[in-house]
């Protein structure tokens, strides 16, 4: 199934929470919504999920249009918000049953939908528990559970994470991957950058209401680091009306303002004998792709060297055969944070 | 096993809010404990009634505790069943993230319906809670089995009050909350005492005749009707933002004065077809128009000029059926049509009743005044949709009310507080520009009896001109109101719609 998010803008009163973003995505991958604080990313996620209406443009699936047919698109999106329910007089299985009965699942249907649904959030313990009963982590595991229940083929979480756990963080992240493998398309929007560099396959990156980049995460962060860009020859773009910024394949575009593509670069620490370490220091300093040298005690040298791979193998290759030892070695590269931090500017609306 | 087999088709079957709604309702802690304080406050009275009572065989013991146990029962009801609902689903609907009637496939009728149910088995358990109390007091002496049966009758009336409490909490909104807290407070000292009144005048009739069961059945219908009007304005409020959420409530309420006609049914049965009077069509058709304008009034200010596409899409292509689907639509130029089209069938009927002089002024000072309203009305959009001033139609009603109704206290003022002393066209100009104080003068209303026909004409001429203001905000929305191609759009799948 094809998500399509196309030109959506939502306004506010004077307020543009959403400005004209376009991006589109398909089943079996995990896909990050990273933004600011008040960037738009829960405008964005409401509308997709049919809470809200945008003031223009629409969200696709499979062509069918959130906006025309809402009730349609429910059928096959589940949306678990940043909130979670805690009613007193509700158990954990009667809530999970209301909606699967809300779904139009019937009989021995239903019962097996909650019963796979128990299993696979690993709910069992917490059938008979009241909602207001739970942890932060188990009503998590609810809502979810909650999403998941009619079987939906894409799954949009917000801020799934937020306030987890590290072992709650984890099996979240375990049980994305498993969606992912069974063909649903996951759209997440967290602030946890880290994390989503492990499970996301593509990410959308989005500031002031308006989209700085979409693409997929090998592509974004080979722009930072200055791999070479398959398929992108001419400079990606922001899409304009009517295009969208596709996250599935490798020809990923994203929008502008683009950032600089930085040269890669290693992280080099040297052992000198004792005494030796400054005239390697100057040494190093005399070669133009060494960015800094520090001094650690009298025998320790660490240097940065920036340049491209066959620059920096050669100068790798010049410290190996004057025989000094090695003692680390990194290759420098930037990840999704630091993408993040060097493209959106903290700005609000 | 046919019965489980039942058993499991019942379940089935039944509405997944209703369902959701019993296990919250039984297993509320303070839904046991207020029931379980119903029964020990209604055991408590028994014996104390059953220690004091004389056995006299002409004692009337259980008149008392009989009316006691009636009026706490409804005071519970009304309590339980309109509040209650109100708070929790105004609690679901507040929470706009995780509000189930956006998240899932649930119809808004299901969800209100669902609602509607949960409140009527909560009636029935107060209900049959108070039974076992009621009977005791038949046993006490004083009650026929008929009046016992007849004041059971008029429970279901109690209905109402949980609408109005589904009504207040579909909007999610806490002003709603206070608002419908004030009105239900309200309502309930003039509804109890009333009921009371009834069932009194019962007791000391010792019998039902004609008049009582003309009472309870213009109740039932009334009770319908008004039901069956806040279940459309509630399903108004839950269904999608932006789709046609108006239009059942529309349709309805222009239907509302033709089946108002049905009213007058009992009234044909208990007098039969030579002492009916043909006044009372009148009478009751005139009320009932001149409520479905007022209401459509209201409706008009809280909406917008335009409507979305999801509108837009099911509008028929013919003209009249495009002129009829702008008209009943969401959208306050047929809101404000209607209400004029409702208004112009009293109009047309004035000169054919059979009225005394007296009469006509009253109708036609009433007209005056839902006329000025809809004046107050059509300003309040035209200020709204024809000028730059950033302000919504809702809140330009709320100040001309305001100013309305200070201007219109001013001669109260002067004259010492004293409405009497004023003269009948002092009465009339205040009554048309402030509608409280015209409400406050219904009470009294010999001033509407003096109402002539010139206040008609102003309020007509008043309304007619600003009217003619909002005519090119009216044509450019007809324009707007037609069905877009529809090619470039892809319905849902039969795989896509499938549970």
């Amino acid at each position: 199934m094809k998500t399509e998010v196309r030109n959506l803008t939502r306004v506010f009163g004077k307020t543009v929470a959403v400005n004209d973003i376009s991006f589109s995505f398909e089943d079996g991958n995990i896909f990050g919504f990273i933004g600011p604080n008040g960037a738009g990313k829960t405008t964005t996620i409401r509308i997709m999920a049919t809470l809200d209406l945008a003031t223009s443009g629409d969200v696709f699936y499979d062509g069918v249009s959130a906006t025309l047919y809402p009730e349609a698109v429910r059928r096959v999106v589940g949306y678990m918000p940043d909130s979670l329910p805690g009613y007193k007089d509700i158990q954990v299985w009667e809530y999970l049953d209301f909606f699967a009965r809300s779904f139009g699942l019937k009989g021995a249907e239903r019962t097996r939908a909650l019963d796979d649904i128990v299993e696979f959030t690993n709910l069992g313990e917490l059938r008979n528990k009241f909602l207001y009963a739970l942890s932060k982590g188990m009503k998590q595991r609810v809502s979810l559970a909650r999403a998941l229940i009619h079987n939906p083929k894409v799954l949009i979480m917000d801020e799934p994470a937020a306030g987890l756990d590290p072992r709650a963080r984890h099996e979240l992240r375990t049980l994305l991957k498993i969606l992912a493998d069974q063909k649903k398309a996951i759209f997440l929007s967290s602030h946890i950058l880290s994390e989503l560099q492990d499970i996301c396959d593509g990410a959308v990156i989005i500031e002031q209401g308006k989209l700085l980049s979409a693409g997929t995460l090998n592509d974004l962060l080979a722009q930072v680091n200055g791999a070479p860009i398959p398929s992108a020859a001419p400079a990606p773009a922001q899409p304009q009306s009517g295009e969208t910024a596709d996250l599935s394949g490798s020809d990923a575009a994203t929008a502008a303002p683009q950032p600089q593509a930085a040269p890669k670069g290693v992280s080099i620490t040297l052992k000198t004998p004792r005494g030796e370490a400054e005239p390697v220091r100057l040494k190093l300093l005399e070669h133009p792709l060494t960015r800094s040298v520090d001094l650690f005690d009298d025998d320790e040298v660490h240097a940065v060297i920036e340049g491209t791979d066959a620059e920096v193998s050669r100068v790798v290759g010049t410290v190996f055969a004057a025989g000094l030892t090695v003692l680390s070695f990194t290759r420098n590269q930037m990840g999704l944070e630091e993408l993040f931090m060097k493209i959106t500017q903290g700005k609000v609306q | 096993m046919v019965e489980k087999a039942f058993f499991e088709n019942l379940g089935e079957s039944l509405n997944p809010v209703f369902i959701k709604e019993m296990r919250q309702y039984f297993q509320n802690r303070r839904m046991v404990i207020f029931m379980g304080l119903l029964l020990l406050v209604q055991f408590i009275v028994t014996l104390f009634f059953a220690s004091a009572m004389t056995f006299d065989a002409d004692g009337s013991d259980g008149v008392v505790f009989f009316l006691l146990i009636v009026f706490a029962g409804a005071g519970l009801s009304v309590l339980l069943c309109s509040i209650g609902a109100e708070q929790r689903f105004a609690e679901e609907r507040s929470d706009k993230e995780l509000n189930y009637s956006m998240l899932t496939t649930l119809k808004p009728s299901a969800v209100i319906i669902g609602k509607l149910e949960g409140a009527m088995v909560m009636i029935l358990c107060i209900f049959s809670m108070l039974l076992p109390f009621l009977t005791a007091a038949y046993f006490m002496r004083g009650l026929s089995a008929a009046s016992l049966l007849v004041t059971v009758c008029l429970f279901p009336i109690l209905v109402l009050y949980a609408l109005a409490g589904i009504f207040a909490g579909s909007f999610g909104q806490k002003w709603v909350t206070v608002l419908f807290f004030v009105g239900i407070f309200n309502s309930a000292f003039a509804l109890i005492p009333a009921f009371f009144e009834i069932v009194e005048d019962l007791m000391e009739r010792g019998s039902i005749d004609s008049t009582f069961w003309i009472t309870v059945l213009v109740e039932y219908e009334v009770a319908l009707l008004a039901g069956i009007m806040l279940f459309l304005l509630s399903l108004a409020v839950v269904s999608p933002p932006k789709s046609n959420r108006l239009l059942p409530a529309k349709v309805y309420l222009f239907a509302l004065p033709f089946l108002s006609l049905l009213m007058m049914i009992p009234y044909y049965i208990v007098y039969g077809p030579s002492d009916f009077s043909p006044d009372v069509f009148f009478f009751i058709e005139f009320t009932f128009c001149c409520f479905a304008a007022v209401v459509f009034g209201i409706i008009a200010i809280f909406e917008m000029p335009t409507n979305s596409i999801r509108v837009y899409m099911k509008c028929p292509r013919a003209p009249v059926g495009r002129f009829l689907h702008f008209l009943f639509s969401t959208g306050f130029s047929g809101s404000l049509i209607l209400a004029f089209l409702v208004l112009a069938i009293p109009f047309a009927l004035l000169p054919f009743g059979d009225l005394s002089a007296d009469e006509t002024a009253y109708f036609q000072g009433l007209l005056s005044i839902i006329v000025s309203f809809l004046g107050f009305v059509t300003f309040s959009l035209v200020l709204s949709w024809r000028t730059k001033l950033p302000l919504p139609a809702w809140l330009w009603m709320i100040i001309f009310e305001v100013a309305g109704n200070t201007l219109a206290w001013i001669p109260v003022l002067l004259n010492g507080g004293e409405i009497s002393g004023l003269g009948d066209y002092v009465r009339h100009a205040c009554m048309l520009v402030s509608h409280f104080y015209a409400l406050v003068e219904l009470v009294d209303t010999a001033p509407l009896w003096a109402f002539n026909l010139h206040a008609l004409y102003a309020s007509l001429a008043v309304t007619g001109v600003l009217f003619l203001l909002l005519l090119p905000a009216i044509f450019k929305a007809f324009r707007m109101h037609r069905r877009p191609d529809d090619g470039a759009v892809k319905p849902p799948t039969k795989e896509m719609l499938r549970k």
